[in-house]
């Protein structure tokens, strides 16, 4: 009895650890297919401790969930919430006022 | 010993020259904090002060700050601390051109008015004891790997109203800096950021007046060279730097300076 309830639980054990990646894979996935992504090309972004600027005034955008400063491409990358409806004039104005130039907003298909 | 580098009024924000200054200002409703230690030592003594700065940013391009330095003063046998005198400043940039490649150029009008806060009874002065203005621009061209700044700067100073009996006032002075810097490796957002610097910077100054009588051994002209460094990491830098003269033409007999050093720590909020 005690080794067939080592044997079931360990059984379990490794299924669940088969399992679980996958699981969070799909969850993953599932949250990305709803999320929304804008790429926006910053004109001027030379220095990482300037970036923060922009880190700091796009955070309080409406519905964003993520945001990820590349410097090497002169991007952004922001990631808002399903549903929400992106202001592409409020993301200007939040990389204005972080003393950078806004060039170019990509906006998911869904909100072109 | 001339106050060389309380002086200077340094308006230094983000990656710039530590000694000099340039054209960057903070981002809208960014408060910035720096703690900075300067050091100057002269043949017979030395000066030191730790700055504690702080900057409010109005615009994106327009930036309003105030320093206050606590001294330390030790001239041969003589030596005196203390608060030191507070300085208002305000930075305008009042071009910015963004390029695609990460570059950017500005060019920025700033002011300053010097209050005399510091204490002029010890000996030696904490302070100037006199109300100074400072007008001046500054250039400067950046980029992910290189950096040039340019600034030319001029000193208004006031009569020394708390030694009435004195009735001293400094020469005015022109002040200006160069400076050419590099990334040597470029980094991401959240990895730390080293950048290297070689700076230029003087003052060439007026004689003093007593009584609006000229001081022979006041005034001339400095030129200081020196490598900085500006390590970052996100919010965080830490900036240091040493400059010795390369020029220093003094009217009559004046005690030479043999280096600066100056050391910080600035915060954006």
């Amino acid at each position: 009895m005690k080794t067939l309830s080592f044997k079931t639980i360990s059984l379990a054990f490794l299924l669940s650890l088969l399992i679980s990646p996958w699981s969070g894979n799909f969850t993953l996935q599932a949250t990305e297919t709803q999320a929304q992504q804008v790429i926006v090309n910053i004109d001027g972004l030379s220095c990482p401790f300037c970036a923060y600027g922009v880190e700091k005034k796009l955070k309080i955008l409406a519905g964003l969930k993520d945001i990820e400063i590349k410097m090497n491409e002169g991007q952004v990358l922001l990631t808002f919430e399903a549903g929400v409806t992106i202001d592409v004039d409020a993301i200007k104005e939040a990389v204005e006022d972080s003393g950078f130039t806004a060039r170019e907003i990509i906006l998911p298909k869904s909100q072109t | 010993m001339s106050l060389y580098l309380l002086g200077y009024a340094n308006f230094a924000v983000a990656h710039e020259p530590i000694f000099g200054t340039g054209p960057h200002t903070i981002y809208k409703d960014g408060v910035g904090l720096e703690l900075k230690y300067e050091r100057e030592q002269s043949q017979h003594g030395y000066e030191q002060a730790l700055h504690l700065h702080a900057t409010y940013g109005l615009t994106a391009d327009w930036a309003v700050a105030v320093e206050v330095p606590q001294v330390k003063k030790i001239e041969e046998n003589q030596n005196a601390s203390g608060t030191g005198d507070v300085m208002l400043q305000t930075k305008w940039r009042f071009y910015r051109r963004d390029y695609a490649e990460g570059r950017q150029d500005q060019v920025a009008l700033l002011a300053a008015v010097k209050f005399p806060t510091g204490d002029t009874d010890s000996e030696p002065s904490l302070g100037s004891g006199s109300t100074d203005t400072i007008i001046g621009f500054t250039v400067g061209r950046e980029s992910r790997t290189l950096y040039y700044f340019a600034d030319l700067r001029y000193r208004i100073n006031g009569e020394n109203d708390k030694k009435a009996s004195l009735t001293l006032k400094k020469g005015n002075a022109w002040l200006y800096g160069a400076s050419f810097g590099f990334r040597p490796w470029l980094s991401e957002y959240w990895e730390p950021d080293m950048v290297f610097l070689m700076e230029l910077f003087g003052k060439q100054q007026a004689k003093a007046t007593l009584k609006n009588k000229a001081l022979e051994n006041t005034g001339g002209h400095t030129t200081f060279v020196g490598p900085s460094f500006l390590w970052s990491y996100k919010n965080w830098m830490v900036t240091g730097g040493v400059s010795v003269p390369v020029m220093q033409n003094l009217n009559g007999e004046q005690e030479k300076q043999q280096y600066q050093f100056a050391l910080g720590i600035e915060l954006h909020l």
